[in-house]
Protein backbone atom coordinates (compact mmCIF):
# COMPACT_ATOMS: atom_id res chain seq x y z
CA UNK A 1 0.00 0.00 0.00
CA UNK A 2 1.66 3.03 -0.66
CA UNK A 3 -0.09 6.16 1.00
CA UNK A 4 -3.58 6.92 2.84
CA UNK A 5 -4.67 9.96 2.33
CA UNK A 6 -6.90 12.75 4.48
CA UNK A 7 -11.31 12.31 3.27
CA UNK A 8 -11.79 15.82 3.22
CA UNK A 9 -7.78 17.19 1.89
CA UNK A 10 -6.22 14.64 0.24
CA UNK A 11 -2.87 14.87 2.22
CA UNK A 12 -1.28 11.92 3.32
CA UNK A 13 -1.45 10.68 7.10
CA UNK A 14 1.41 9.51 8.24
CA UNK A 15 2.08 5.41 9.42
CA UNK A 16 3.10 7.15 12.96
CA UNK A 17 -1.28 8.21 12.88
CA UNK A 18 -2.12 4.66 11.71
CA UNK A 19 -4.50 2.47 13.86
CA UNK A 20 -4.02 4.85 16.71
CA UNK A 21 -6.79 4.28 19.64
CA UNK A 22 -8.64 7.93 18.95
CA UNK A 23 -8.91 9.69 15.42
CA UNK A 24 -6.08 12.48 15.38
CA UNK A 25 -5.85 15.57 13.30
CA UNK A 26 -4.57 15.41 9.47
CA UNK A 27 -1.85 17.44 9.06
CA UNK A 28 -2.90 19.63 6.70
CA UNK A 29 -6.60 20.59 7.72
CA UNK A 30 -6.68 19.71 11.12
CA UNK A 31 -9.73 17.26 10.48
CA UNK A 32 -9.91 14.27 13.28
CA UNK A 33 -9.08 11.24 10.98
CA UNK A 34 -9.04 7.65 12.23
CA UNK A 35 -7.15 5.37 9.79
CA UNK A 36 -7.40 1.79 10.57
CA UNK A 37 -4.90 -0.05 8.31
CA UNK A 38 -5.23 -4.28 8.11
CA UNK A 39 -1.70 -6.59 7.36
CA UNK A 40 -2.50 -7.00 3.74
CA UNK A 41 -1.52 -3.54 3.13
CA UNK A 42 1.48 -4.01 4.46
CA UNK A 43 1.83 -7.38 3.07
CA UNK A 44 5.02 -7.46 -0.21
CA UNK A 45 3.05 -8.04 -3.36
CA UNK A 46 4.43 -11.50 -4.93
CA UNK A 47 6.77 -11.69 -7.99
CA UNK A 48 5.23 -12.28 -10.65
CA UNK A 49 7.26 -14.98 -13.24
CA UNK A 50 5.20 -15.10 -16.41
CA UNK A 51 5.79 -18.85 -18.46
CA UNK A 52 6.61 -18.73 -21.86
CA UNK A 53 4.27 -20.48 -24.60
CA UNK A 54 5.86 -24.05 -25.02
CA UNK A 55 3.38 -25.13 -28.62
CA UNK A 56 2.29 -23.12 -31.02
CA UNK A 57 -1.31 -24.08 -30.11
CA UNK A 58 -1.44 -22.49 -27.13
CA UNK A 59 -2.79 -19.18 -26.47
CA UNK A 60 -0.47 -16.45 -25.61
CA UNK A 61 -0.78 -13.00 -24.57
CA UNK A 62 -2.44 -10.04 -26.28
CA UNK A 63 0.93 -7.74 -25.41
CA UNK A 64 3.51 -10.10 -24.62
CA UNK A 65 3.52 -12.62 -27.20
CA UNK A 66 6.31 -15.21 -25.94
CA UNK A 67 4.30 -15.02 -22.65
CA UNK A 68 0.94 -17.75 -22.18
CA UNK A 69 -1.85 -16.41 -21.38
CA UNK A 70 -3.81 -17.14 -18.02
CA UNK A 71 -6.72 -15.33 -18.28
CA UNK A 72 -8.87 -13.06 -20.63
CA UNK A 73 -9.66 -9.43 -19.60
CA UNK A 74 -13.04 -8.86 -17.74
CA UNK A 75 -13.64 -6.14 -20.00
CA UNK A 76 -12.04 -5.90 -23.32
CA UNK A 77 -11.92 -10.23 -23.73
CA UNK A 78 -8.06 -10.02 -24.66
CA UNK A 79 -5.74 -12.74 -23.55
CA UNK A 80 -3.38 -11.76 -20.44
CA UNK A 81 -0.38 -13.46 -19.34
CA UNK A 82 0.45 -13.40 -15.72
CA UNK A 83 2.26 -10.21 -15.87
CA UNK A 84 -0.81 -8.29 -17.39
CA UNK A 85 -3.52 -10.07 -15.10
CA UNK A 86 -4.67 -7.35 -12.47
CA UNK A 87 -6.70 -8.38 -9.87
CA UNK A 88 -9.91 -6.56 -10.64
CA UNK A 89 -11.17 -7.40 -6.84
CA UNK A 90 -13.37 -10.19 -6.52
CA UNK A 91 -11.69 -12.96 -8.72
CA UNK A 92 -12.01 -10.43 -11.87
CA UNK A 93 -9.10 -9.94 -13.99
CA UNK A 94 -8.66 -7.01 -16.14
CA UNK A 95 -5.91 -5.65 -18.52
CA UNK A 96 -3.85 -2.70 -17.99
CA UNK A 97 -4.75 -0.48 -20.78
CA UNK A 98 -9.19 -1.56 -19.05
CA UNK A 99 -7.74 -0.40 -15.91
CA UNK A 100 -7.01 2.64 -16.42
CA UNK A 101 -9.84 3.67 -18.86
CA UNK A 102 -12.43 2.85 -16.22
CA UNK A 103 -14.37 5.54 -14.43
CA UNK A 104 -15.40 3.50 -11.48
CA UNK A 105 -13.10 0.71 -10.80
CA UNK A 106 -15.30 -1.20 -8.18
CA UNK A 107 -18.63 -0.18 -8.82
CA UNK A 108 -20.39 -2.49 -11.30
CA UNK A 109 -23.99 -1.30 -12.15
CA UNK A 110 -27.47 -3.25 -12.86
CA UNK A 111 -30.70 -1.35 -14.10
CA UNK A 112 -33.60 -2.04 -12.26
CA UNK A 113 -36.17 -2.43 -15.17
CA UNK A 114 -39.38 -2.94 -12.98
CA UNK A 115 -38.58 0.12 -11.12
CA UNK A 116 -38.19 2.19 -14.78
CA UNK A 117 -41.05 0.68 -16.02
CA UNK A 118 -43.82 1.21 -12.94
CA UNK A 119 -42.21 4.94 -13.04
CA UNK A 120 -43.22 5.30 -16.67
CA UNK A 121 -46.27 4.30 -16.07
CA UNK A 122 -46.97 6.08 -13.10
CA UNK A 123 -44.83 9.62 -13.22
CA UNK A 124 -46.81 10.81 -16.42
CA UNK A 125 -50.20 10.29 -14.79
CA UNK A 126 -49.54 13.72 -13.86
CA UNK A 127 -49.86 15.42 -16.99
CA UNK A 128 -52.67 14.86 -19.18
CA UNK A 129 -51.98 13.49 -22.36
CA UNK A 130 -48.15 12.05 -21.88
CA UNK A 131 -49.32 8.75 -20.79
CA UNK A 132 -50.85 8.06 -24.58
CA UNK A 133 -46.25 8.17 -25.51
CA UNK A 134 -45.26 6.23 -22.14
CA UNK A 135 -48.14 3.98 -21.41
CA UNK A 136 -47.06 2.07 -24.51
CA UNK A 137 -43.20 2.36 -23.36
CA UNK A 138 -44.18 0.98 -19.98
CA UNK A 139 -46.20 -1.84 -21.37
CA UNK A 140 -43.16 -2.88 -23.70
CA UNK A 141 -40.38 -2.55 -20.65
CA UNK A 142 -42.80 -4.69 -18.71
CA UNK A 143 -42.91 -7.41 -21.04
CA UNK A 144 -39.27 -7.15 -22.69
CA UNK A 145 -37.67 -7.18 -19.23
CA UNK A 146 -39.95 -9.84 -17.89
CA UNK A 147 -37.39 -12.47 -17.47
CA UNK A 148 -34.98 -10.12 -16.59
CA UNK A 149 -32.24 -11.11 -13.89
CA UNK A 150 -32.78 -9.93 -11.02
CA UNK A 151 -30.75 -6.97 -9.56
CA UNK A 152 -28.61 -7.00 -6.42
CA UNK A 153 -31.16 -8.54 -4.46
CA UNK A 154 -33.94 -10.64 -5.16
CA UNK A 155 -37.12 -8.69 -6.10
CA UNK A 156 -40.49 -10.01 -6.89
CA UNK A 157 -42.24 -8.94 -10.03
CA UNK A 158 -44.92 -7.47 -8.07
CA UNK A 159 -43.67 -3.82 -9.83
CA UNK A 160 -44.38 -5.45 -13.15
CA UNK A 161 -47.64 -6.98 -12.16
CA UNK A 162 -48.67 -3.86 -11.78
CA UNK A 163 -47.11 -1.50 -14.43
CA UNK A 164 -49.52 -4.49 -16.67
CA UNK A 165 -52.47 -3.55 -14.45
CA UNK A 166 -52.05 0.19 -14.85
CA UNK A 167 -50.96 0.27 -18.20
CA UNK A 168 -54.15 -1.42 -18.85
CA UNK A 169 -56.35 0.69 -17.16
CA UNK A 170 -54.81 3.88 -18.85
CA UNK A 171 -55.19 2.33 -22.46
CA UNK A 172 -58.81 1.41 -21.50
CA UNK A 173 -59.28 5.30 -20.37
CA UNK A 174 -57.51 6.34 -23.37
CA UNK A 175 -59.90 4.61 -25.55
CA UNK A 176 -62.93 5.28 -23.35
CA UNK A 177 -62.23 8.59 -24.31
CA UNK A 178 -61.03 8.89 -27.30
CA UNK A 179 -64.08 7.00 -28.68
CA UNK A 180 -66.79 8.41 -26.54
CA UNK A 181 -66.06 11.35 -24.40
CA UNK A 182 -64.35 13.41 -27.54
CA UNK A 183 -67.19 12.52 -29.82
CA UNK A 184 -70.07 13.33 -27.33
CA UNK A 185 -68.73 16.71 -26.36
CA UNK A 186 -67.61 17.56 -30.06
CA UNK A 187 -71.47 17.02 -30.91
CA UNK A 188 -72.69 19.32 -28.12
CA UNK A 189 -70.24 21.80 -28.85
CA UNK A 190 -72.21 21.79 -32.54
CA UNK A 191 -75.69 21.78 -31.16
CA UNK A 192 -75.12 25.16 -29.31
CA UNK B 1 -32.50 10.94 -4.19
CA UNK B 2 -29.73 7.99 -4.32
CA UNK B 3 -29.09 5.89 -1.50
CA UNK B 4 -26.33 3.32 -0.27
CA UNK B 5 -26.38 0.36 2.10
CA UNK B 6 -23.43 -2.24 3.10
CA UNK B 7 -24.10 -5.62 4.13
CA UNK B 8 -22.35 -8.40 5.69
CA UNK B 9 -22.37 -12.34 4.63
CA UNK B 10 -19.64 -15.08 5.04
CA UNK B 11 -16.12 -13.35 3.84
CA UNK B 12 -17.26 -10.25 1.91
CA UNK B 13 -18.95 -6.88 2.10
CA UNK B 14 -20.98 -5.88 -0.70
CA UNK B 15 -21.86 -2.14 -1.28
CA UNK B 16 -24.55 -1.44 -2.98
CA UNK B 17 -25.06 2.80 -3.88
CA UNK B 18 -29.06 2.64 -5.82
CA UNK B 19 -31.45 5.46 -7.16
CA UNK B 20 -34.13 3.23 -7.32
CA UNK B 21 -33.85 2.74 -10.79
CA UNK B 22 -30.40 1.77 -11.09
CA UNK B 23 -28.11 -0.22 -8.45
CA UNK B 24 -24.19 0.13 -8.26
CA UNK B 25 -22.13 -2.27 -6.37
CA UNK B 26 -19.05 -4.03 -5.54
CA UNK B 27 -18.22 -7.15 -3.29
CA UNK B 28 -15.05 -6.53 -1.19
CA UNK B 29 -13.44 -9.66 0.26
CA UNK B 30 -12.32 -9.22 3.87
CA UNK B 31 -8.94 -10.26 2.94
CA UNK B 32 -8.49 -7.81 0.20
CA UNK B 33 -9.44 -4.74 2.60
CA UNK B 34 -6.25 -2.86 3.28
CA UNK B 35 -7.82 -0.10 5.23
CA UNK B 36 -10.71 2.44 6.60
CA UNK B 37 -10.36 6.09 6.57
CA UNK B 38 -12.45 8.07 8.65
CA UNK B 39 -12.91 11.87 8.49
CA UNK B 40 -15.02 14.09 10.30
CA UNK B 41 -16.29 16.82 9.10
CA UNK B 42 -18.03 19.81 11.44
CA UNK B 43 -21.24 19.83 12.20
CA UNK B 44 -21.71 23.26 11.93
CA UNK B 45 -20.89 25.35 9.09
CA UNK B 46 -21.15 28.81 7.14
CA UNK B 47 -23.44 27.36 4.67
CA UNK B 48 -25.72 25.71 7.14
CA UNK B 49 -25.83 28.68 9.28
CA UNK B 50 -27.17 30.93 6.59
CA UNK B 51 -30.06 28.14 5.70
CA UNK B 52 -31.34 28.11 8.82
CA UNK B 53 -31.19 31.53 9.60
CA UNK B 54 -32.65 32.53 6.80
CA UNK B 55 -35.29 29.86 6.75
CA UNK B 56 -35.48 30.63 10.58
CA UNK B 57 -36.19 34.48 9.70
CA UNK B 58 -38.69 34.24 6.67
CA UNK B 59 -41.09 31.22 8.60
CA UNK B 60 -41.07 33.77 11.38
CA UNK B 61 -42.28 37.12 9.23
CA UNK B 62 -44.68 35.12 7.10
CA UNK B 63 -46.65 33.63 10.18
CA UNK B 64 -46.68 36.83 11.97
CA UNK B 65 -47.38 38.08 8.77
CA UNK B 66 -51.36 39.51 8.56
CA UNK B 67 -53.75 36.95 7.64
CA UNK B 68 -55.06 35.96 3.99
CA UNK B 69 -52.43 34.21 1.14
CA UNK B 70 -49.09 35.24 2.62
CA UNK B 71 -49.73 32.08 5.28
CA UNK B 72 -49.12 30.01 2.69
CA UNK B 73 -45.92 31.31 1.67
CA UNK B 74 -44.56 30.42 5.39
CA UNK B 75 -45.23 26.34 4.15
CA UNK B 76 -41.89 26.45 1.63
CA UNK B 77 -39.33 28.46 4.43
CA UNK B 78 -41.04 26.03 6.87
CA UNK B 79 -39.95 22.77 5.52
CA UNK B 80 -36.57 24.18 4.69
CA UNK B 81 -36.00 25.16 8.19
CA UNK B 82 -37.81 21.91 9.86
CA UNK B 83 -35.38 20.00 6.84
CA UNK B 84 -32.53 21.60 8.67
CA UNK B 85 -33.12 21.31 12.04
CA UNK B 86 -33.44 17.49 11.50
CA UNK B 87 -30.37 17.47 9.55
CA UNK B 88 -28.29 19.25 12.24
CA UNK B 89 -30.03 16.83 14.95
CA UNK B 90 -28.13 13.76 12.76
CA UNK B 91 -25.21 14.90 14.61
CA UNK B 92 -21.54 15.59 13.32
CA UNK B 93 -20.92 14.25 9.17
CA UNK B 94 -18.27 12.21 8.13
CA UNK B 95 -16.43 10.16 4.87
CA UNK B 96 -15.69 6.69 5.23
CA UNK B 97 -13.54 5.73 2.45
CA UNK B 98 -12.61 1.53 1.57
CA UNK B 99 -9.45 1.12 0.14
CA UNK B 100 -8.33 -2.36 -1.75
CA UNK B 101 -4.93 -2.64 -3.94
CA UNK B 102 -7.04 -2.21 -7.01
CA UNK B 103 -9.84 0.52 -5.80
CA UNK B 104 -10.54 3.04 -2.99
CA UNK B 105 -14.35 3.47 -2.58
CA UNK B 106 -16.18 6.01 -0.42
CA UNK B 107 -18.91 4.38 1.49
CA UNK B 108 -21.93 6.19 1.34
CA UNK B 109 -23.74 4.28 3.43
CA UNK B 110 -21.88 5.79 6.74
CA UNK B 111 -22.94 9.79 6.75
CA UNK B 112 -22.98 10.38 10.50
CA UNK B 113 -20.21 9.95 13.04
CA UNK B 114 -22.99 8.24 15.11
CA UNK B 115 -23.06 5.35 12.29
CA UNK B 116 -19.48 5.32 11.64
CA UNK B 117 -18.99 5.14 15.76
CA UNK B 118 -21.08 1.78 15.39
CA UNK B 119 -20.60 0.37 11.95
CA UNK B 120 -16.54 1.03 12.14
CA UNK B 121 -15.72 -1.32 15.32
CA UNK B 122 -17.53 -3.89 13.75
CA UNK B 123 -16.09 -3.92 10.51
CA UNK B 124 -12.57 -3.75 11.84
CA UNK B 125 -13.26 -6.42 13.70
CA UNK B 126 -14.66 -8.15 10.78
CA UNK B 127 -11.29 -7.80 8.91
CA UNK B 128 -9.39 -8.43 11.33
CA UNK B 129 -10.89 -11.69 11.59
CA UNK B 130 -10.20 -12.60 8.51
CA UNK B 131 -6.36 -10.73 8.43
CA UNK B 132 -4.97 -11.12 12.02
CA UNK B 133 -4.63 -7.82 13.69
CA UNK B 134 -1.94 -4.91 12.47
CA UNK B 135 -0.24 -3.47 15.71
CA UNK B 136 0.58 0.07 15.78
CA UNK B 137 4.19 -0.86 17.19
CA UNK B 138 4.55 -2.39 13.85
CA UNK B 139 3.98 0.61 11.73
CA UNK B 140 6.60 2.67 12.79
CA UNK B 141 8.93 0.14 10.36
CA UNK B 142 6.61 0.97 7.11
CA UNK B 143 8.68 2.73 4.45
CA UNK B 144 6.34 5.60 3.48
CA UNK B 145 7.55 8.41 1.35
CA UNK B 146 8.49 11.25 3.31
CA UNK B 147 5.30 13.91 3.03
CA UNK B 148 6.01 17.13 0.80
CA UNK B 149 6.87 20.29 3.04
CA UNK B 150 3.46 22.17 3.02
CA UNK B 151 4.71 25.59 2.09
CA UNK B 152 2.14 28.61 3.41
CA UNK B 153 0.29 30.05 0.75
CA UNK B 154 0.78 33.93 -0.22
CA UNK B 155 -1.56 35.58 2.07
CA UNK B 156 -3.45 36.53 -1.54
CA UNK B 157 -6.27 38.81 -1.17
CA UNK B 158 -8.97 36.74 -1.46
CA UNK B 159 -12.06 37.42 -4.51
CA UNK B 160 -14.39 37.51 -1.89
CA UNK B 161 -12.75 40.87 -0.54
CA UNK B 162 -12.28 42.38 -3.53
CA UNK B 163 -16.35 41.79 -4.39
CA UNK B 164 -17.02 42.63 -0.65
CA UNK B 165 -15.17 46.78 -0.89
CA UNK B 166 -16.27 46.87 -4.55
CA UNK B 167 -20.15 46.26 -3.91
CA UNK B 168 -19.94 48.85 -1.14
CA UNK B 169 -18.18 51.15 -3.65
CA UNK B 170 -21.37 50.14 -5.74
CA UNK B 171 -23.63 50.46 -3.01
CA UNK B 172 -22.47 54.05 -2.14
CA UNK B 173 -22.83 55.11 -6.02
CA UNK B 174 -26.36 53.74 -6.12
CA UNK B 175 -27.73 55.44 -3.04
CA UNK B 176 -26.65 58.72 -4.13
CA UNK B 177 -28.17 58.43 -7.40
CA UNK B 178 -31.23 56.48 -6.30
CA UNK B 179 -31.57 60.03 -3.66
CA UNK B 180 -30.90 62.63 -6.83
CA UNK B 181 -33.26 60.86 -8.88
CA UNK B 182 -35.57 60.93 -6.61
CA UNK B 183 -36.74 57.53 -6.96
CA UNK B 184 -35.98 56.62 -3.20
CA UNK B 185 -39.05 54.52 -3.30
CA UNK B 186 -37.40 51.96 -5.33
CA UNK B 187 -33.80 52.37 -4.50
CA UNK B 188 -35.52 50.78 -1.09
CA UNK B 189 -35.32 47.08 -1.97
CA UNK B 190 -32.01 47.34 -3.41
CA UNK B 191 -30.57 49.06 -0.73
CA UNK B 192 -31.45 46.23 1.63
CA UNK B 193 -30.38 43.34 -0.62
CA UNK B 194 -26.82 45.07 -0.92
CA UNK B 195 -27.17 45.17 2.52
CA UNK B 196 -27.92 42.08 3.07
CA UNK B 197 -25.29 40.64 1.01
CA UNK B 198 -22.54 42.80 2.59
CA UNK B 199 -23.36 41.74 5.89
CA UNK B 200 -23.08 38.13 4.76
CA UNK B 201 -19.74 38.74 2.76
CA UNK B 202 -18.42 40.80 5.69
CA UNK B 203 -19.35 37.29 8.18
CA UNK B 204 -17.50 35.27 5.17
CA UNK B 205 -14.24 37.17 4.87
CA UNK B 206 -14.31 37.40 9.12
CA UNK B 207 -14.30 33.27 9.14
CA UNK B 208 -11.76 32.86 6.71
CA UNK B 209 -8.99 34.79 9.04
CA UNK B 210 -6.82 32.15 8.83
CA UNK B 211 -6.01 32.95 5.78
CA UNK B 212 -6.73 36.61 4.95
CA UNK B 213 -4.74 37.83 8.08
CA UNK B 214 -5.19 39.91 10.91
CA UNK B 215 -5.65 43.15 9.05
CA UNK B 216 -8.21 41.87 6.88
CA UNK B 217 -10.20 40.10 9.60
CA UNK B 218 -10.38 43.38 11.58
CA UNK B 219 -11.73 44.99 8.46
CA UNK B 220 -14.03 42.64 7.93
CA UNK B 221 -15.34 42.78 11.14
CA UNK B 222 -15.32 46.37 11.44
CA UNK B 223 -17.63 46.59 8.00
CA UNK B 224 -19.61 44.15 9.45
CA UNK B 225 -20.74 45.64 12.77
CA UNK B 226 -21.42 48.88 10.73
CA UNK B 227 -23.52 46.95 8.51
CA UNK B 228 -25.27 45.69 11.22
CA UNK B 229 -25.61 49.56 12.78
CA UNK B 230 -26.65 50.58 9.18
CA UNK B 231 -29.64 47.57 8.98
CA UNK B 232 -30.89 48.68 12.59
CA UNK B 233 -31.26 52.49 11.64
CA UNK B 234 -32.64 51.28 8.24
CA UNK B 235 -35.14 48.92 9.73
CA UNK B 236 -35.64 51.39 12.32
CA UNK B 237 -36.46 54.48 9.87
CA UNK B 238 -39.27 51.80 7.48
CA UNK B 239 -40.93 51.59 10.86
CA UNK B 240 -40.25 54.96 11.92
CA UNK B 241 -42.02 55.97 8.45
CA UNK B 242 -44.31 53.60 7.97
CA UNK B 243 -45.86 53.09 10.65
CA UNK B 244 -44.77 49.50 11.24
CA UNK B 245 -44.00 46.36 8.81
CA UNK B 246 -47.18 44.82 9.25
CA UNK B 247 -49.63 48.11 8.25
CA UNK B 248 -47.23 49.15 5.74
CA UNK B 249 -48.19 45.73 4.10
CA UNK B 250 -51.86 46.23 5.05
CA UNK B 251 -51.50 48.90 3.14
CA UNK B 252 -50.82 47.50 -0.09
CA UNK B 253 -47.40 48.51 0.37
CA UNK B 254 -44.95 51.34 0.72
CA UNK B 255 -46.21 54.62 -1.12
CA UNK B 256 -42.82 57.42 -1.79
CA UNK B 257 -44.97 59.93 0.19
CA UNK B 258 -44.33 57.38 3.04
CA UNK B 259 -40.93 57.55 2.82
CA UNK B 260 -39.53 61.37 3.60
CA UNK B 261 -38.52 60.69 6.95
CA UNK B 262 -36.73 57.50 5.76
CA UNK B 263 -34.93 59.46 3.14
CA UNK B 264 -33.71 61.99 4.72
CA UNK B 265 -31.03 63.84 2.93
CA UNK B 266 -28.56 63.67 5.97
CA UNK B 267 -29.42 60.19 6.74
CA UNK B 268 -28.71 58.62 2.95
CA UNK B 269 -25.75 61.21 2.51
CA UNK B 270 -24.34 59.73 5.68
CA UNK B 271 -25.10 56.08 4.54
CA UNK B 272 -23.72 56.41 1.43
CA UNK B 273 -20.33 58.25 2.78
CA UNK B 274 -19.40 55.36 4.92
CA UNK B 275 -20.08 52.90 2.02
CA UNK B 276 -18.13 54.97 -0.03
CA UNK B 277 -15.15 55.37 2.53
CA UNK B 278 -14.71 51.35 3.85
CA UNK B 279 -15.00 50.52 -0.18
CA UNK B 280 -11.69 52.73 -1.03
CA UNK B 281 -10.30 52.15 2.38
CA UNK B 282 -10.80 48.36 1.46
CA UNK B 283 -9.43 48.73 -1.91
CA UNK B 284 -6.31 50.95 -0.85
CA UNK B 285 -5.85 48.37 1.72
CA UNK B 286 -5.66 45.32 -0.72
CA UNK B 287 -3.80 47.25 -2.82
CA UNK B 288 -1.19 47.94 -0.58
CA UNK B 289 -1.00 44.43 0.69
CA UNK B 290 -0.42 43.20 -2.53
CA UNK B 291 2.50 45.37 -2.90
CA UNK B 292 4.16 44.96 -0.11
CA UNK B 293 4.18 41.31 -0.80
CA UNK B 294 4.97 41.35 -4.17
Amino acid sequence: MGYVVCGACAARIPPTNWNQEFPLPCPMCSREVAVTVFPVALRPPKPVLPERVVTGEEASCYNHAANRAVAPCDACGRFLCALCDLDAGAGGHMCPTCFERQETPALHERVNYDSVALALVTLPMLLCWLPIVTTPAALFFAFKFWNAPSPVFPRSRWRLWLTVLIAVLQVALLIWIFAWVIPASNGRRVIQ
Amino acid sequence: MRYAELWHEGDALLYVNSSRFSDRYARFRLRDIQAFVLTEYPLWNMWRACWLGISAFLTLVLVLAPPGAWKLWALLPGIIFVWAIAYLARGPRCRLVLHTAVSTITLEAVKTMAQARAVLPELRQLTEGSQGRLAPDGLTVVDMPAPPLVVAAPQNAPLLLQVLFGMMLLHALLLAGFYFANKMDTGLGFDSMLLFAEAVMAVMAALRWRTTGLLMTTVSLVVLVLALVDGGVLAYSVVKSLGGFVEAVNRGGARPEDLEWLWMKEQTVGRAAWHAVAGLAGWILLLATRGSKA
